[in-house]
């Protein structure tokens, strides 16, 4: 492998784990909140990316012409504001209401969830793949070793970089932080001091949207969204999670790296075989660490 | 001991099978079109039995169901394919024997896991196979399928000279029979010692291990008979449908097991029987209004989870239902039927 | 002293859960047919010392004997074959089946009929006739084909403890088999249990709070504190021990 394959292939990498890692980060906070691993998260990544798709091959290219910040900034933002308001319309009051409910319930429940989006995706935007990547190619390529790199993805993982940093420092630094890490060890404690619950419930799953509908957003320029996407994300994000233990913040960033190196290998290699190796990594993370890298140690 | 549960017993299985047999001429006769969806009905409901062992009795939910409906039907498609065998016992037993073995790989590890991680690895292993038929094409032929011409049936009758109707209502009742006496069988397991064992995993996994039970052990043997009835269903599948594509192995059809089992109301050994033959009119009805029925599917499972948790058998828990029965059960007596 | 060889001999034995020993080089011996009770104050390793005996947690070290064969290492259900039963401090049942399949599963698990599948367990005739048996002599008959949830807290308790009896163990573990009961029924529950104990001569070990009962039952007591024994003898001796009383019993037997 020469220098540069090489680090294209570390770069790829790094740029697959940030947007995993928008993803992972988002289910671990609403799985510490309310213990509910939230399947229809992953459709808020492909709602983020189908909202960037359509906005900025029809409006925003048409009115606004090829602007690199406006391209960058106009249809990211818009796509978020979609997704938390989304989110606070379908996901948030179901997600609410199986609190408590048991596992079975709550993955049954977010499972027609999936459905209900892919569905929904079929009817806004058909069955053929969207694609919008004026803002990838307006930012051009770096030089890497002798050959271009798009700039876009270094972008995005700075982008990504900064979104986690803010997350931890929300999460370990501030008291709103401190009462999501609270909850996600004990709850009743938490509403003994006073706190809302319902409401930091909110917060969570807003926080969570948020990030996913970014991370769809931030994805969409480099490839094309089509139906099925959130399924293949749901898969890579739920081999990230148990690599690095459910419930475990740095574990899930570590889960989220490992299996973009995994994922990027099989597609640099044997594409065909990109469920299988990841299956395969999920398997023998199961079978010689089962509580994952992070260990479920709470965040 | 009291049976709290309605249609707990193999009387029931053999009147939901005799309803089924003599619906299919009515149906033909009033609505044709119609009745082939009882066919797929009592088929589907293999899976959905075969699906609610594991869920309702181990407490396992699989979201990959799918995976082992689509071995069993590839099996057919595959081995007529390939080796010209239209002997549809032969091709049965093939599904069965791939859907234990593809069990028994991934149960070995999965059935270590509850909740999250075993739905979703079943689901992974579906998704797997599913982009097998896809990608595999000059093995699969890809997303155009394998077409089934009419199979032998019992070894030596075959079906290839009958019409279409004729064809379709031999089958009816072909598959009528298998789905009898896999009910009948399944009930035995519910009912048995190793079904009751179950239960006491799924409720209290400690005390089983404190009863001296390989947890495992049991819940792997559960999936294996599990994978076993979803790998018949596939299989028996193939021929009516005249078609195998890799829909019979994607994650939607995994979600419509799902579906009708708690439709009919996964606590009650009928529930799923109920559910599969309920929603297949129901989706051919969604089809005809429209083409996103999908939403409406997705829309009435999370209405029945939270409206309906007992699915449509648990109405019959209602005051008016009971009061029903009793004057039914009253006019029997008088009446002496 | 006794000479035979003990039923279950502890020597030794520490479990610490980081810094806290919570089984902190623990030894005593138990010999057939006795009734012992284990008392302590919260936190002062019972359960610990009941999970390590079971096989429910592995020690960190020490040595457990069964019938003279050292079984630390084993798991629980080889355990469980070996004849070691315990019950939980919560009540661990099957909510989903009836007091009698409840019972009928234990006394399958003990057959080794649990994986008979093309049979009904109801047409074991001979399971379900034993299940009745056992709980008659705990007084559970009337409510046997209702659900857990149907009947009262301290039946349930008794539930609990007769899935174990129907192990035929040759050690019986009781984890606080009157907790979450009410006072009022708590003599009620622990006499069913103990006379049913001494109708089959299970040796046993029973971790209970109660000192009026403890006093009342018992031929042996072992008092625990900060996971060691405190003192282990006849009841009269126990009491009579100022260090005991002072722990323990806060002066009420004084």
């Amino acid at each position: 492998m020469s220098l540069d394959t090489l680090a294209r292939y570390i770069l790829d990498t790094f740029f697959f784990a940030s947007l995993i890692s928008l993803i992972v980060s988002g289910l671990n906070i609403i799985y510490g909140v309310m213990r509910i691993v939230n399947l229809a998260h992953a459709s808020l990544f492909t709602l983020g990316a189908y909202t960037v798709a359509w906005i900025t091959a029809n409006y925003i290219v048409k009115i606004f012409g090829s602007n690199l910040i406006l391209l960058l900034v106009l249809p990211l933002t818009i796509a978020v504001i979609v997704t938390v308001l989304v989110s606070l319309v379908m996901v948030t009051p179901l997600l609410r209401y199986s609190y408590g409910k048991g596992d079975a319930f709550q993955l049954i429940v977010t499972f027609a969830l999936l459905i209900i989006f892919e569905e929904l995706f079929q009817i806004v935007w058909g069955r053929m793949p969207l694609a919008a990547n004026d803002a990838f190619f307006a930012m051009g390529t770096v030089n890497l070793f002798g050959s271009p790199y798009p700039l876009y993805k270094v972008f995005v993982i700075i982008v990504a970089f900064l979104i986690i940093l803010a997350l931890w420092l929300l999460t370990y630094r501030t008291y709103l932080g401190l009462l999501l890490r609270a909850t996600s060890m004990d709850s009743e404690m938490v509403q003994a001091l006073g706190a809302n619950v319902i409401r930091l419930i909110v917060v969570a799953i807003i926080t969570a949207s948020l990030l996913a509908g970014l991370g769809g957003a931030l994805y969409v320029p480099t490839a094309s969204v089509a139906l099925g996407l959130s399924l293949d994300v749901l898969i890579v994000a739920f081999v990230g999670l148990v690599i690095g233990g459910l419930g475990s913040f740095i574990g899930s960033l570590i889960g989220a790296l490992i299996v973009s190196i995994f994922r990027t290998l099989s597609i640099y290699f044997f594409p065909e075989l990109e469920l299988v190796i990841l299956f395969t990594v999920a398997l023998i993370v199961l079978i010689f660490k089962p509580e994952g890298i992070g260990g479920g140690k709470g965040w | 001991m009291v049976r709290r549960e309605i249609g707990n017993n193999i009387r029931s299985i053999v009147i939901v099978a005799v309803i089924a047999g003599l619906l299919y001429p009515v149906i033909s006769s009033i609505m044709p079109g119609w009745e082939v969806m009882l066919t797929y009905g009592i088929i589907l409901a293999i899976a959905a039995l075969g699906f609610n062992l594991l869920f309702n009795y181990t407490g396992l939910l699989s979201f990959g169901h799918a995976a082992f409906v689509g071995l069993g039907a590839y099996a057919v498609g595959l081995s007529v394919k390939y080796i010209g065998l239209r002997i549809l016992e032969v091709q049965v037993l093939i599904g069965v024997l791939l859907s234990a073995l593809l069990a028994l790989i991934v149960g070995f590890i999965a059935v270590r896991y509850r909740g999250i991680f075993f739905a979703i690895l079943m689901l992974v292993t579906a998704q797997i196979l599913w982009g097998f038929y896809v990608k595999f094409y000059h093995i699969t032929g890809g997303t155009d399928g394998i077409r089934i011409p009419r199979p032998t049936l019992f070894f030596i009758y075959d079906t290839t000279g009958l019409g279409y109707h004729a064809f379709n209502m031999v089958y009816h009742y072909y598959a009528l029979l298998w789905f009898t006496v896999l009910a009948i069988i399944m009930w035995y397991i519910v009912n048995s010692p190793f079904g009751y064992t179950l239960r006491v995993i799924k409720d209290a996994e400690t005390r089983a291990v404190a009863l001296g039970v390989n947890v495992n052990r049991y819940r792997l043997l559960a999936l294996v008979i599990s994978a076993i009835y979803a790998g018949i269903a596939g299989a028996l599948y193939a021929p009516i449908n005249r078609l195998v594509t890799p829909d019979l192995a994607y994650w939607t059809l995994s979600g419509k097991i799902v579906f009708m089992s708690i439709l009919g109301g996964t606590m009650y050994f009928l529930g799923p029987i109920i559910g599969a033959l309920t929603y297949v009119y129901l989706e051919t009805i969604a089809q005809r209004i429209t083409i996103h029925w999908y939403l409406i599917l997705g829309i009435t499972i999370i209405a029945i989870m939270f409206f309906m948790p007992r699915g449509l058998l648990g109405l019959t828990e209602l005051e008016g239902f009971k009061k029903m029965a009793r004057l039914f059960s009253a006019l029997r007596l008088q009446f002496k039927f | 002293m006794n000479t035979e060889t003990p039923l279950l001999e502890v020597s030794n034995l520490r479990k610490y859960f980081g810094g806290v020993r919570a089984v902190d080089g623990v030894s005593f011996r138990v010999y057939e047919g006795e009734l012992i009770f284990l008392i302590g104050p919260n936190g002062a390793g019972k359960t610990t010392l009941v999970n390590l005996v079971s096989g429910y947690l592995k020690p960190d070290s020490g040595l457990i004997a069964f019938n003279g064969r050292d079984i630390s290492r084993l798991d629980m259900a080889s355990r469980v074959k070996l004849g070691i039963a315990r019950s939980f401090q919560f009540v661990n049942v099957s909510w989903s089946i009836s007091l009698l399949e409840n019972i009928a599963i234990a006394i399958a698990s003990r057959r080794g009929i649990n994986l008979s599948m093309l049979r009904s367990l109801e047409s074991h005739t001979d399971v379900i006739e034993e299940a009745i048996q056992l709980a008659k002599l705990v007084g559970l008959e009337k409510n046997l084909d209702k659900l857990p949830l149907e009947v009262s807290q301290g039946d349930r308790k008794i539930l609990d403890v007769v899935m174990t009896l129907a192990l035929k163990p040759k050690l019986l573990l009781l984890d606080e088999p009157t907790s979450g009961v009410s006072t009022r029924d708590k003599f009620d529950i622990i006499d069913r249990i103990v006379s049913a104990i001494k109708a089959t001569g299970i040796s046993s070990i029973i971790v209970e709070h109660d000192m009026d009962i403890v006093f009342s039952y018992a031929n042996r007591i072992i008092a625990m504190h900060s996971g060691r024994i405190l003192a282990d003898g006849p009841p009269e001796d126990v009491r009579s021990r100022e260090d005991v009383r002072a722990v323990l019993l806060g002066g009420l037997y004084a």
